[in-house]
């Protein structure tokens, strides 16, 4: 028993030289946990802040839809609003002769007779081609200012079938007016740049009434 | 005290994460809420938006009295038009005036970290007739809430050369624009990093209007135009000071 105890002894001594690595094994899985634990909680905390991005740039981006169709519906409204052509600007009533009309390669600011590219846009196919930038300025505040490229463009449809281009775009009596609005972003802000196109068909007649 | 001291390391870290984590948490529902703030700000000035649109859409043009629109300090502070009482009465549907007055709150509100102050649109109709007795013919029916941080409206000529913001529509009067910022009250600033998320307590929209029925009305008929120029009630009282 003795020998045992003494070999107890001999094995305690034996046993405590064995214990040093057994004492530091849980260290280094509690450290490891803590370790895990704090990339688990880190890609968490990353996913929260991604979601809560994600949510305020789709609110952005919902504001800036918005102000592109204002925008883009303003434009509309005030190119439609203007002559049916150029050839029928004085006439009382409405043409119903397409002879009298622009040929399409004179759309565009100032290719009508005596006018140049300065003059004011006084009929519809004036906006033909024309590319702007306009900023609009949100909540009365600088800095909050939002971008937009803004293009026309002008041509012939089928007067019975407005979505049909005009064979050979040959005057009729029916113009498409078409206004694409584009937001100018300079940074990326993960996502696509909010557009908007609106178009509308005018007459002569419509126009006469309406414009 | 042995476990304790033997698992320091762990309960420290474990304290430390439990409590970001619930500072996380109340952040995803606070954003939850700004989310749901933003759609009522937009639903709100969609709503004032509707109603203007309804009435510039149904607008009419009264010999010898023009849209009007007033402003001050920048801002649009009445705007007045004749326009149908109930447009689905077709041919029999009356004339009224009616006029979108911009009205202080006496508040103020947080908005992207600046204080503003906030007013309200109200919308009076005056059919001829005082129908709530308070001695005005202008009838107080309905309007926005109480969150409109701006207002403009301009009265745009045909050719687009003139944008009447203050006094009577142009000779060749075709469109109206408006243009209005509503804000909601947002949750209380908690975090360093909602300075950048605040803005998504207010909408701004802007629409522009061209009255396809613009035809000049007579007021030789026999029903009386009603005057767009007759006194509107009283402006709100400031609440007394405490």
């Amino acid at each position: 028993m003795r020998a045992d105890k003494g070999g107890g002894r001999r094995g305690g001594t034996a046993l405590s030289e064995v214990a040093g690595p057994d004492q530091t094994a849980p260290a280094m899985g509690q450290t490891l946990l803590v370790v895990v634990a704090i990339l688990v909680f880190s890609l968490f905390a990353l996913n929260q802040h991604r979601a809560r991005a994600g949510a305020e740039i789709s609110a952005m981006g919902r504001e800036i839809e918005l102000a592109a169709t204002e925008l883009a519906n303003a434009r509309l409204l005030a190119a439609t609003s203007l002559a049916f052509d150029e050839g029928v600007i004085g006439l009382t009533g409405f043409t119903v002769d397409p002879a009298v009309l622009t040929p399409p390669g004179s759309f565009g600011a100032g290719n009508d007779p005596d006018e140049d590219e300065n003059t004011p846009a006084d009929d519809v196919d004036d906006f033909h081609g024309v590319t702007t930038t306009v900023t609009v300025q949100r909540n009365d505040q600088t800095g909050r200012d939002i971008r937009f490229t803004v293009t026309y463009s002008v041509r012939y449809v089928l007067p019975d079938a407005p979505a049909t281009p005009s064979p050979g775009n040959n005057p009729t009596l029916a113009k498409e007016v078409t206004v694409n609005v584009v937001e100018e972003v300079d940074s990326d802000l993960g996502r696509t740049p909010v557009t908007c196109t609106l178009s509308q068909v005018v007459t002569p007649a419509w126009n006469a009434l309406h414009g | 005290m042995a476990a304790i001291l033997d698992h320091l390391t762990a309960i420290l870290v474990g304290a430390s994460l439990l409590g970001v984590l619930l500072f996380v948490q109340h952040r995803s529902g606070q954003a939850a809420v700004e989310a749901t703030v933003h759609q009522a700000a937009q639903t709100q000035a969609f709503s004032i938006m509707e109603s203007i649109e309804r009435d510039a859409d149904n607008m009419r043009l009264i010999e010898g009295a023009r849209p009007q629109v007033a402003q001050s300090e920048g801002r649009t502070t009445r705007l007045t038009f004749h326009t149908l009482d109930d447009p689905s009465d077709g041919e029999n549907a009356s004339v009224v005036a009616v006029t979108y007055r911009l009205e202080s709150t006496y508040r103020t509100m947080t908005v992207d970290g600046q204080e503003r102050t906030i007013y309200r649109i109200a919308r009076y109709v005056n059919d001829g007739v005082d129908d709530d007795g308070d001695g005005s013919l202008y009838d107080y029916t309905g309007g926005s809430t109480e969150g409109v941080l701006s207002f403009d409206a301009r009265l745009i000529s045909r050719d687009g050369t003139t944008a009447i913001s203050n006094g009577d529509a142009p000779d060749d009067f075709s469109r109206v624009s408006v243009n209005l910022a509503v804000a909601i009250e947002g949750p209380a600033r908690v975090a360093g990093d909602q300075a950048a998320t605040a803005t998504t307590n207010v909408s701004q929209q802007g629409r522009t209007f061209r009255p396809l029925t613009l035809t000049t009305v007579s007021d030789a008929g026999p029903d009386p135009i009603p005057d767009p120029s007759a006194p509107l009630p009283p402006l709100p009282s400031p609440p007394p000071t405490p």
